[in-house]
């Protein structure tokens, strides 16, 4: 039976003519099969979840076809790709496990695609091993080969042989990952966490800059995609972005002068600002099932006219967004921050911008962290509610100082303490979603109108429902937080805090 | 898994032809496919252009398990695999036993190197005869080809003596008329005559006497990949349809 290795290797397509005519040893090869060429759409995410899989996406003559390159599942599609769940029942939507529900999928590029199967012959005539190769070819002549030796049961020199051949051709070839750049020209890679060069002794100032230096570009390949409203992550990806960008400037105060840092920091927040309904109504919107879920079948016509309501909402709010990320003056304002903090020269240095990145870093995660444990330590079951608020927000804090610090130390350090972080954080988050929800769904009772269109008492009835659930989740997540922070606040992460940001000692 | 065997006490009936046609036929509708060359006449390997292990021919072959599965060769066909082998009749019982011991190595190797076949085909020596009872308790199936002449004829009903005397499962006998040319007068009464004896011991698919199969040997290849459109090959479609129902695959 022939056995195939699951990853083929991309190849510079010069190297087919090299294939067809070099002997492999005592091996000669010749063209077994050849595909004639389709035409071809390439899809995936975004953020390219598909590609990171080793996996291709194509659609073609009302197919979608997915495979690691060369074996392939295929099933009927007629209409071009959007979300998973909404494609027809098959092989290639089960085989989509890789593509988050929220991402829709997005035409990557087209391409010619034509499959040609090399068989590798001993003096016998019997062939000891396969080549399948795939080549693809874009309308601007950029063109690249997926190749795929098949091994022969018991002919285990002949693959190696092959094996090594091939690893010799595609050794100088951008590879995988790069697949889409290679084949695309002009396409543009895309990563919600941006990679950030910096080292323990970077002056604070340049490793501020950097993290804000990567973040913008990201707020600005996300844009496209909100307005065409592709899908919701493209926002949620954007305000990631312009929240890391403030919490750097908020927390590593001092680093530019006060004014600076002000300027700085109202401007972003003004830019933070009109993205904030939209994400709620987003929010709402994606988790409709689960209130569904939470009522009973008489007030669900409330539900429906409520979520009838928010998707008016979200259009509207999405409209103004859109439009004020395609004025010109967003634009101007944009290019302004891009250059400002790319050359880093205009911004005004503040006290501690010459403070080495990892001390300055150590200094404010070990500030943090102790003050986590203060707030944490008065929180009983009578504790105010504000004090549970205070915990969250110093939480957040220490996460993205961690996250944004996380270059400077080792990984799994860092992955160490940030673990349990995480999962307090998960118990604070879920708490204040139940607060944050019961103010919105207030506020909202208030844009109700006349109470005597029927419409709107089978609204408020549905939403005084849903108040009281939320405050019943509000309830069992604050008896939660006394032992969240227990289990956050194990002697072994103290100690790893202890150890990471509060000795003298250079990093590993 | 099931085993056919396919068999003849009498050599140069086409049973080596069969075994490579039916393993052909076996591979193409799907089924995962050993074909062990078992007879060092036949040479069902040489058909498939495989080359024989060196290391088969070695007493201690089966001792090693590992070096069974490592022997087992692709052929050139999807799903069909070859055991090339030269093996004395007293290593070829020996197989048998293992193949069929749920508990043997031999099995364990082949369940470990997750190529388990749906159906292991034996091209077996000619000379067994009555001395090996293992083939035919071991096997699920036993293909006979019969000439239809007279000596054939005997040979075929010392086979079935032997069944019967032996308590071996006579309907695990498939014989077939093989090499059959319809002029020959001999011919059609002979086979006449044993349908007439043998009944549902004979299947209905006969394979004639053809060129395309005497030329296998100059193809290397199976008649239904060299001439798929021949006489001969829709004859070996036939048999293979046949047997499939009569093993009630």
């Amino acid at each position: 039976m022939p056995q195939t290795k699951p990853l083929p290797t991309v190849l510079p397509t010069a190297a087919i003519e090299q294939l067809k005519s070099t002997h492999l040893g005592k091996l000669y090869p010749r063209t077994l099969a050849q595909s004639e060429a389709v035409d071809a759409v390439f899809f995936d995410t975004f953020d390219g979840h598909i590609l990171q899989s080793h996996h291709l996406l194509t659609w073609h003559r009302g197919h979608l076809h997915l495979g690691t390159g060369l074996q392939e599942m295929a099933q009927v599609c007629p209409q071009s790709p959007g979300f998973v769940a909404d494609l027809p029942q098959g092989p290639v939507k089960q085989g989509l496990g890789m593509v988050p529900p929220l991402r829709s999928l997005m035409a990557m590029g087209a391409a010619e695609i034509q499959d040609l199967t090399l068989a590798y012959i001993d003096d016998e005539g019997k062939t000891q091993a396969r080549l399948g190769l795939r080549i693809l070819t874009h309308d601007s002549g950029a063109s690249l080969c997926l190749a795929q030796p098949i091994a022969l049961r018991g002919y285990t020199k002949a693959i190696a042989e092959l094996r090594a051949h091939i690893h010799e051709l595609g050794a100088n070839s951008p590879g995988w990952p790069h697949l889409y750049e290679t084949l695309f020209p002009g396409w543009q890679n895309y990563t919600a966490k941006p990679q950030v060069d910096m080292a323990p002794t970077t002056p604070a100032i340049e490793m501020v800059n950097a993290v804000i230096a990567a973040h913008i570009p990201m707020m600005r390949q996300n844009e496209a995609g909100i307005i065409a409203d592709i899908d919701t992550e493209f926002l949620h990806d954007y305000r990631i972005a312009l929240r890391k960008i403030r919490s750097v400037i908020s927390l590593f105060s001092g680093v530019y002068g006060h004014q600076q840092t002000a300027d700085l920091k109202s401007e972003f927040s003004a830019l933070m600002a009109p993205t904030g309904k939209l994400r709620d109504l987003d929010v709402y919107l994606l988790t409709r099932s689960d209130y569904a879920k939470l009522l009973p079948p008489d007030l669900h016509p409330g539900l429906a006219h409520m979520f009838a309501r928010f998707s008016e909402h979200r259009a509207a709010a999405h409209a103004e967004l859109a439009q004020q990320l395609q004025s010109p003056a967003y634009g101007a304002q944009m290019k302004r921050l891009e250059k400002l903090f790319k050359k880093g020269k205009k911004l005004v240095a503040g006290p501690r911008s010459g403070a080495p990145a990892h001390d300055f870093a150590c200094s404010l995660i070990w500030k943090h962290y102790r003050k986590i444990c203060k707030i944490a330590a008065g929180i009983t079951e009578t504790t105010p509610d504000e004090q549970v608020h205070a915990l969250r927000i110093q939480c957040k804090k220490l996460r993205y100082l961690m996250e944004i610090s996380a270059p400077l130390f080792r990984k799994s350090d860092m992955k160490d303490v940030i673990r349990p972080l995480k999962q307090l954080q998960d118990t604070l988050g879920q708490f204040n979603d139940y607060c944050v929800q019961q103010d919105n769904l207030r506020a909202f009772l208030g844009t109700l109108g006349p109470a005597e269109r029927k419409e709107n008492i089978a609204i408020a009835q549905t939403v005084g429902a849903l108040i009281a659930l939320m405050h019943q989740g509000q309830i069992a997540q604050r008896a939660k937080v006394e032992a969240s922070f227990a289990a956050f606040n194990s002697t072994k992460t103290q100690n790893s805090f202890q150890t990471l940001f509060n000795s003298q000692k250079e990093p590993a | 898994m099931k085993i056919i065997a396919c068999y003849s006490n009498k050599g140069g009936v086409g049973k080596t032809a069969t075994a490579v046609n039916l393993a052909h036929a076996l591979a193409k509708t799907g089924r995962r496919t050993l074909l062990c060359d078992l007879d060092p006449q036949g040479a069902s390997s040489f058909y498939f252009r495989v080359k024989p292990s060196k290391k088969l021919s070695e007493a201690a072959f089966f001792k090693d398990v590992e070096r069974f599965t490592k022997s087992i060769r692709a052929s050139d066909y999807e799903q069909l695999d070859i055991l090339p082998a030269n093996m004395s009749f007293r290593d070829f019982d020996i197989f048998l036993a293992r193949m069929r011991n749920s508990r043997s190595r031999l099995k364990k190797a082949l369940r470990a190197v997750k190529n388990d076949y749906d159906t292991v085909l034996l091209d077996c020596p000619p000379n067994i005869s009555t001395l090996s009872e293992n083939v035919f308790r071991a096997a699920d199936g036993i293909v006979v080809p019969v000439i239809p002449t007279t000596l054939s004829q005997r040979t075929f009903e010392q086979l079935q003596d032997f069944f019967t005397s032996n308590d071996l499962q006579i309907k695990k006998l498939h014989g077939f008329f093989s090499m059959v040319q319809g002029v020959k007068a001999l011919h059609g009464d002979t086979m006449k005559d044993m349908r007439k004896a043998y009944g549902k011991r004979l299947m209905q698919a006969q394979i004639p006497f053809a060129s395309e199969i005497e030329r296998m040997g100059v193809h290397r290849a199976p008649v239904l990949a060299s001439a798929p459109k021949s006489a001969a090959a829709k004859a070996y479609q036939a048999l293979h349809a046949e047997l499939l129902d009569r093993l009630g695959q």
